[in-house]
């Protein structure tokens, strides 16, 4: 670590530290730093020109020195480190106190540590001294403290001791030195509950109440004047600004808001306004307390100090109960609030609605006649909540008290008991009612909870942290955060429905970012300790989703069978929990058309669910739309994709599921040959997974790689080639050298350059790609196709009994059905074959070739696909032109198509039909 | 925590000259320090100044509680202190700038960020630890006299009496200094 001199044993060396041995430059510029000092401007100018003549380093250093000097203090010297006036006081002494050091500076002056020195014993006190030069408002207000501080004796009050007079003529007073925390922060160290913080506010409450008897407005209730020592004692501090009601103010500065420097956000709206305060305004002034104290947040938000502003909000912005404050947190805030609080966060929202709400709303009226009168009524209100008694807060409502009621008589009532105790039908009725709105209520409540504002914002965070080349949070934080929510989620023992749903959350994270054993352990946690058996099923389902992707099909194939068996006979067939584990299963099916025909049916379920299911709905289409691509009919991929993409419309486009679906379809596009549809997506999604994913991702570079494709297909061939250049670096960055996909982008980069004509260039791309091929044992596939490519190049250079055989041979390779080839590649190796044929000279062999092309690309593609116009071309120029073909057509399809070959073209521009 | 009769006798131990006295302080010196500065911290921002003198003091009062120990030992063990104190707010300023880096937004509040250090007030901690580092090799006197001052609130008498100098000479030396510092760490953190 930097700046530890280990060295430093003992301070007191003699010679060592008097005499120093420095650098002759060290010396030279303290020498003349601190000559110039003494010196008035023009002199220093003068000595400066003198000594720095040829040096003009030196002498700008002692420039820049000289005005550091003079100003420009560090930000830190007036905060961190030490201050120069506050040291001069600093060991003095006062009386038989002596001052230690200085603890805070307050509005009116400072406050130190002191220490009382003799030997009878030994105390530690607060002083408080009047700052410099004090007006003499200053000095009216100080001796005011004393005076009400004198007169407030009390366990929970700050003790006054003494008092006194410096010798500059400076007041100070001698207080009790608090050594505590403030009450919020002590409430959050130890995590206390509810109730231990409400009794704590209670005591506070007691300490106000017991001023406002001695006629003391404190004013300036906050957690900071509200400490809590390690005996867990409360203290109340600092009446600096507090008021005697009963004097008149003869300051009329005293009451301007900016004066007292006042924190907005405790301020009652009279205060702000600088009227005269009352008790209500301390009752306003413990509802924020209140509020802080139950969930960590103040009422009223105050964003700019602007007077204007503040007056403002003061006036129009209602302050929300700590329910409201709960609910409007982010999700890991909320989760942050319960655990300090020692309980979940649907308990929390449950303990605040109702009383707690009501007590705070009333406490926080604007108007301070609306408020409760007396800090005496605040408690009362408070009490009877921990009492289950009815809270004068709470607008009376038949179920409202109804309910507490039930609660306070909780032990073993039955709805006929209560029918009997309560009087009427009537209230039967009511209480029928409450109990059937609590129970909606918790339905809503969980469902809110699964969907999950903190499910998605979570997986949204990790999501970026999929690939471990990409950014995104620190992952040394994503573990221990991690780490910690196991920690808490295992502790949860006794309460077992929220360590299920931890449990449930963290599963999730942990799928996300891939680690599947913890992610499928979890779940079967989560799904052991349910009661619920909705939330049993779901549970089981996501584990035996999760187990499909660890373990592979096979094992998770007739886990999602059983799960989607279970779920249809729970919930029926038209469920969107059954519908998902259709989707789920299908995924686990290799044979297309199982897949197809399972996904039929969810749509179909889908379809009579209505609107509402809108998500689930466009996962069916996307994945409809998948199983149509892979059966190569485009037209209904691109019906369905474009469907599913229409009802995600709304999400923001870096959303995954939005992703996928345009890249489907930009495939579909180009696989139809709509390449100026599929450019813009596939443009757009590169910048998507740039953002998502990070620049070295594996899915940034696929996507890449589609773009390239098309921009290559559009003929947009220099900005493919950069494209694809991009990729390969990305690959060359993140892969292994000889992995194949470097193998593939080389191949591409070259190929690139070939339909640019050249050939020179692109070669040793393609042969590069061949060398990593070869290496490689699934690599023979590959060589074959670019072996073919290579030998294209070879006819470009002119090499053309070389390429000829070459071709000859993998045109066969392809074609040979034992080889597996798909039956494109085939038609490719035919069409090249049929080129260097009539390069050649061989007409009627490359006819032959021309004529298989066309066949096998007849049953592949649709319409005006170009490829299909370059097997007729090749006919045509081999003297038999196809029936039915319309050769200036084609010629311009083809012309106008990016992939067309150049070694085509120039065949076509000799030829004449 | 510490025994109450062990600091009295690291600071002997300290000051004859024994290497794991000065470990031992730092350990719990390290703890105490950072156990004060974090219930600072989460105190009100703009009502307690924090300083680090308060915070050396507090700890100094509080591991001295029971036992009497002279005015000598205390500037001692403040000068160790102040070591200490440079640390952890290196220390603070690094996790300040770590969590910033993060895209801005802090999605993890579980970890204990001290939000008290603004990300200026974490640089120029940084700067000026850096700073005092290079001062020392130019002259290591006016580094150690810099450290206590800034970081213990020492007085120019008290480190005077440490390092077994005058008082003049104390104040030459942080003159010096500081102006060279402030130089220094304007200079780094210029944009």
């Amino acid at each position: 670590m930097s700046g530890v001199e280990e060295k430093d044993r003992h301070e007191k060396g003699p010679a060592s530290s008097a005499e120093q041995i420095l650098k002759p430059e060290w010396q030279r510029l303290e020498a003349l730093f601190l000559s110039a000092l003494d010196l008035e401007p023009g002199e220093r100018t003068a000595l400066l020109d003198r000594e720095c003549g040829g040096d003009p380093g030196l002498r700008s250093e002692i420039q820049a020195m000289l005005e550091a000097h003079e100003g420009s203090e560090l930000l830190l010297e007036g905060r961190l480190l030490a201050v120069e006036e506050a040291v001069s006081l600093v060991g003095k002494r006062l009386g038989p106190y002596r001052l230690v050091s200085l603890v805070g500076r307050g509005g009116m002056g400072e406050v130190y540590l002191g220490e009382r020195d003799d030997e009878m014993y030994q105390r530690q006190v607060a002083v408080k001294l009047v700052q410099h030069g004090p007006r003499p408002s200053l000095l009216r207000r100080f001796s005011r403290e004393r005076d009400i501080l004198a007169r407030l004796i009390h366990p929970h009050v700050a003790t006054l001791y003494d008092g006194g007079v410096t010798e500059d003529g400076r007041p100070y007073l001698v207080m009790e030195y608090v050594d505590g925390v403030p009450i919020t922060q002590y409430c959050d160290d130890r995590a206390l509950g509810l109730r231990a913080r409400i009794d704590l506010f209670l005591t506070v409450c007691e300490a106000v109440q017991f001023a406002h008897g001695a006629l003391v407005v404190h004013r300036d209730l906050k957690p900071s004047n509200i400490l809590v020592d390690v005996t867990g004692s409360v203290k109340l501090l600092d009446f600096g600004i507090a008021k005697l009601l009963e004097e008149e103010d003869d300051d009329p500065q005293h009451t301007s808001f900016l004066d007292r420097a006042l924190t907005p956000e405790h301020a009652a709206p009279e205060q702000i306004r600088g009227e005269e305060p009352t008790t209500a305004t301390d009752v306003y002034g413990l509802g924020v307390l209140l509020c802080e104290l139950l969930v960590g947040e103040r009422p009223l938000r105050f964003p700019t100090r602007s007077p204007a502003e503040i007056d403002r909000i003061a006036r129009e912005v209602e302050a929300l109960p700590p329910s409201r404050l709960l609910a409007a947190m982010d999700a890991s805030a909320r989760a942050g609030c319960a655990a300090r609080r020692s309980t979940t966060e649907d308990r929390l929202a449950r303990s605040l609605r109702g009383d707690l709400d009501a007590i705070c709303r009333k406490a926080l009226r604007k108007e301070a006649d609306e408020r409760y009168g007396s800090v005496a009524e605040l408690v009362a209100d408070i009490q009877a909540h921990l009492q289950s008694r009815p809270v004068r807060a709470v607008r009376g409502s038949r179920t409202y008290y109804a309910r507490k009621l039930l609660r306070r008589h909780r032990t073993a009532i039955s709805l006929s008991v209560v029918a009997f105790v309560v009087l009427g039908a009537f209230l039967v009725t009511a209480l029928v009612q409450a109990r059937r709105i609590e129970v909606e209520r918790d339905r809503a409540q969980r469902q809110l909870e699964r969907a999950d504002l903190v499910l998605e914002k979570l997986v949204g965070l990790f999501e970026s942290t999929q690939s471990p080349l990409g950014p995104g949070p620190d992952l040394m934080d994503v573990e221990r955060f991690l780490r910690r929510g196991q920690e808490t989620a295992d502790a949860l023992g006794d309460e077992p429905q929220a360590q299920a749903r931890m449990y449930q959350v963290l599963a999730d994270i942990f799928a996300v970012r891939g680690d599947l054993d913890r992610a499928v352990d979890l779940t079967a946690r989560a799904r052991d300790l349910s009661e619920d058996p909705i939330d049993r099923l779901r549970r089981s389902h996501q584990h035996a989703r999760l187990r499909a992707r660890r373990d592979g099909p096979q094992v998770g194939r007739p886990l999602l069978e059983a799960s989607l068996q279970a779920q249809r006979e729970a919930l029926g067939p038209v469920h969107p929990d059954v519908v998902q584990a259709m989707l789920d299963l299908s995924n686990t099916m290799q044979d297309v058309e199982e897949r197809r025909s399972l996904l039929m049916e969810a749509s179909r379920q889908c379809d009579s669910m209505g609107p509402s299911q809108g998500m689930l709905r466009a996962a069916v289409l996307s994945a409809r739309g998948a199983v149509e691509i892979e059966s190569s009919r485009f037209d209904e991929a691109v019906a369905l994709l474009g469907e599913a993409d229409r009802i995600l419309a709304p999400l923001p486009v870096t959303r995954s599921e939005r992703i996928s679906v345009r890249q489907n379809l930009s495939s579909a596009y180009a696989r139809q040959g709509r390449w100026d549809l599929a450019e813009p997506m596939q443009r757009e999604m590169v910048e998507s997974r740039r953002q998502l994913n990070g620049e070295d991702s594996d899915l940034t570079a696929r996507a890449l790689e589609s773009w390239a494709v098309t921009l290559a297909n559009q003929g947009r061939h220099r900005e493919s080639g950069e494209a694809f250049s991009l990729v390969l670096a990305i690959f060359e960055r993140t892969l292994d050298p000889g992995h194949w996909r470097i193998a593939n982008t080389a191949r591409n980069v070259g190929q690139l350059l070939a339909l640019q004509g050249r050939y020179e260039e692109a070669l040793p791309h393609l042969e590069r790609s061949l060398e990593i091929n070869r290496g490689r044992r699934d690599g023979t596939d590959r060589r074959t196709y670019q072996r073919g490519q290579r030998a294209m190049i070879w006819l470009g250079l002119g090499q053309v009994e070389r390429a000829r055989n070459e071709l000859a041979e993998v045109a066969a390779k392809l074609s040979d059905s034992e080889q597996g080839f798909s039956p494109s590649y085939a038609a490719d190796g035919q069409i090249w074959l049929g080129i260097a044929e009539l390069r050649a000279g061989r007409v009627s062999e490359a006819r032959s070739c021309f004529r298989r092309a066309l066949e096998i690309r007849s049953t592949l593609l649709q319409g005006d696909h170009p490829k299909l116009a370059e097997a007729r071309l090749g006919l045509a120029v081999s003297e038999i032109s196809p029936p039915g073909m319309d050769f200036q057509a084609d010629l311009e399809l083809y012309r106008a198509w990016g992939l067309s070959h150049p070694l085509m073209l120039e065949l076509l521009h000799t030829h004449r039909p | 925590m510490a025994e109450p009769h062990d600091l009295t006798r690291w600071l002997d131990a300290l000051q004859a000259g024994d290497p794991a006295a000065l470990d031992e302080i730092v350990r719990v010196l390290y703890d105490e320090l950072r156990t004060l500065a974090r219930s600072r911290l989460r105190a009100e921002r703009a009502e307690h100044t924090l300083s680090a003198t308060a915070l050396v003091n507090e700890a100094y009062l509080k591991l001295a509680a029971h036992d009497r120990i002279g005015a000598a030992s205390r500037t001692q063990f403040m000068a160790v202190a102040a070591n200490t104190m440079r640390r952890i707010l290196v220390d603070y300023a690094r996790t300040r700038k770590r969590h910033k880096r993060g895209g801005g937004e802090t999605p993890i509040p579980l970890e204990e960020v001290e939000p008290f250090l603004s990300e200026d007030e974490a640089d120029e901690i940084l700067a000026l630890d850096e700073a005092i580092a290079r001062l020392a090799e130019r002259n290591p006197r006016a580094a150690k006299v810099v450290e206590r001052r800034f970081y213990a609130g020492l007085s120019l008498e008290e480190i005077a009496q440490l390092l077994d100098i005058s008082v003049r000479t104390v104040r030459r030396d942080w003159v010096v200094a500081r102006a060279w510092l402030r130089k220094e760490v304007a200079g780094e953190l210029e944009p």
